[in-house]
C-alpha cells in the first residue's frame, strides 16, 4: 500500500500523522494511517488537488489529538506537560544541591565531631545520614506536585516555590544553595499557569533574550572600561557566551533556551567544585539560567504541543459557556 | 459569538456523527472517501480527516467492519460494512433521537 507514488506532500503529511499516533496503540494508529493513505490516494484519482486534500483533512495533530479522544487516551495538555518537565529539572537540581549540602560542604552540617567522644560516634554516625536526608526535603517538597492528584498541583507547585524562598531566605548560608532550586520552582510554577493563559509571544522571547545576555554585557562594559581583565578566553566565555544565548532566546529559537539551561547548569558545577570569591554570584547566576533556559524551553514546547483547530478540546475540561456572551 | 457557534457545532456533531456514519453504512457498505466526503459537504464533520480515528474506535467496538477490495485497476480501498451490533445501536439511537427531536424542535420555533 505505500507504493500508490503519493506527491511528497501527501508522504509528509503521513510521516507526521504516524509520529502523532506515536502515543496510541500500534493497531488503530495503523489503521488511520492507511485509511487516510488510502483517502488521499482516491481523492487524487477523483481530481482533487493535493494541497485541498490535505486542508481537508485537517491537520495532521488535530487528527491525533481525535484519535487520542476517540480510544479514551488522556488529551494531550501542553501546560501539564510543561510542568512535569519542570518539575522533574527541579527535582534533579534539588538532589544535586543535597549532594553538595551534604558532601562537598561537610562544615555546613551541624555536627560537631570534636565534641563527640569514643562513645557517641554511633550517634553521630546515625545523625550524619539523617542530615543528609533532611537536606533532600526541598527535592521532595518540588516533586510532590509529580504525584499529588491534578486539581492540586498548580498550587501545590506555587505553595513549594513560596515555601522554598522563604526556607532559602532564612536558611542563611545553606539558604544560599537552596536558591537555584527556589527558582526552578518558580518556573515550574509560572509556566502552566502562564501557557494556560496564553501568555507567550514576542515580547517574551525578546525580554528572555535581554536579560540572558546582560552578564555578557555587563562583563564587557567592565572589560571595557578597564576595570577588569578578561582574556580571550574570559572574553569568549563570559561575553561572547551569554550574547549568543541571549540572541537565540530573543528570535525564539528552542536550542538556544536548552543551551541557556545547560550553560546555567555547567556554570553551578564549576562554581561548587572550584569556589572562588565571587562563588555566590556564579552560583546564582548559574540558578538564574537553569531555570529561565529550562521555563523557556518547556513553554516553547508546550505551545508546540497544542492541537491547533480541535475545537473539541476546550469541551472536554468544562462545559461549553451558555450562548449568547 | 463564533466561538460560541463553533462549540456549540462541535458538541452536536460529537453526539450524532458515529450515528451518521452508521445510518450511512445500513444502506451499502461505503470507502472511507465517500464517507468522508458526503459527511464533510453536510456540514456534519469539521474534517475529513477527524473520521478516521471515530472509524478506528467503532471497528474496536465492534458496530462496524471493515474489508480491502482490490479492483482491476486503481488502488485497494477499504470499506466499511456495519455489524448486527452497529443496527442494534442505530435502532437505539433513532428511538431517542425521535423522542428528543420534536422537544427540542418545539422549543427553538420562537428562536428562529
Amino acid at each position: 500500500m505505500s507504493d500508490d507514488g503519493l506527491p511528497e506532500a501527501a508522504e509528509t503529511y503521513l510521516r507526521a500523522l504516524d509520529a502523532e499516533l506515536s502515543e496510541i496503540p500500534p493497531d488503530p494508529a495503523r489503521e488511520i494511517v492507511a485509511d487516510v493513505r488510502a483517502h488521499i490516494a482516491d481523492a487524487l484519482d477523483g481530481g482533487r488537488d493535493i494541497a485541498e486534500i490535505l486542508a481537508g483533512l485537517g491537520g495532521a495533530d488535530a487528527v491525533a489529538s481525535q484519535a487520542r479522544e476517540e480510544l479514551g487516551l488522556p488529551v494531550r495538555d501542553g501546560a501539564e506537560r510543561a510542568a512535569r518537565t519542570l518539575s522533574v529539572v527541579a527535582v534533579a537540581a534539588g538532589v544535586l544541591i543535597a549532594v553538595c549540602v551534604s558532601f562537598l560542604l561537610p562544615s555546613t552540617v551541624p555536627v560537631d565531631p570534636l565534641g563527640a567522644d569514643s562513645g557517641e560516634q554511633g550517634v553521630v554516625r546515625r545523625f550524619g545520614p539523617g542530615i543528609a536526608m533532611l537536606t533532600l526535603l526541598p527535592a521532595l517538597l518540588v516533586a510532590a506536585p509529580l504525584v499529588l492528584p491534578g486539581r492540586v498541583r498548580g498550587a501545590a507547585r506555587f505553595a513549594a516555590a513560596t515555601v522554598l524562598t522563604v526556607a532559602a531566605c532564612a536558611a542563611g548560608e545553606i539558604g544560599l544553595y537552596y536558591f537555584p532550586l527556589a527558582l526552578v520552582a518558580w518556573a515550574a510554577a509560572i509556566v502552566p499557569w502562564a501557557v494556560r493563559r496564553g501568555a507567550g509571544g514576542r515580547w517574551w522571547s525578546y525580554l528572555t533574550g535581554g536579560f540572558v545576555a546582560l552578564p555578557g554585557v555587563l562583563v564587557a562594559v567592565a572589560s571595557a572600561g578597564g576595570s577588569v581583565g578578561v582574556g580571550w578566553v574570559g572574553a569568549a566565555l563570559w561575553i561572547a557566551g551569554p550574547l549568543a544565548a541571549g540572541a537565540l532566546c530573543a528570535y525564539g529559537i528552542r536550542a538556544g533556551y536548552a543551551a541557556t539551561a545547560l550553560a546555567g547548569a555547567l556554570v553551578m558545577i564549576l562554581s561548587m567544585a572550584e569556589r572562588g570569591f565571587l562563588f555566590a554570584a556564579f552560583w546564582l547566576f548559574g540558578g538564574l539560567y537553569l531555570a529561565i533556559g529550562a521555563g523557556a524551553y518547556a513553554a516553547s514546547r508546550a505551545a508546540d504541543g497544542e492541537p491547533a483547530g480541535t475545537t473539541g478540546r476546550p469541551a472536554r475540561t468544562r462545559p461549553a459557556p451558555a450562548p449568547g456572551g | 459569538m463564533d466561538g460560541a457557534r463553533e462549540r456549540i457545532t462541535t458538541n452536536i456533531r460529537k453526539g450524532v456523527l458515529e450515528y451518521c456514519v452508521l445510518a450511512l453504512l445500513s444502506r451499502r457498505d461505503m470507502y472511507g472517501l465517500e464517507l468522508a466526503e458526503w459527511l464533510a459537504v453536510r456540514g456534519l464533520t469539521a474534517s475529513e480527516g477527524s473520521l478516521y480515528p471515530l472509524l478506528a474506535r467503532m471497528r474496536q467496538a465492534g458496530t462496524v467492519e471493515t474489508r480491502w477490495v482490490a479492483p482491476e485497476q486503481g488502488h485497494a480501498r477499504r470499506y466499511y460494512t456495519i455489524t448486527d451490533q452497529g443496527r442494534a445501536h442505530l435502532r437505539m439511537f433513532a428511538a431517542v433521537w425521535r423522542e428528543i427531536q420534536p422537544h427540542v424542535d418545539e422549543l427553538m420555533v420562537e428562536e428562529t
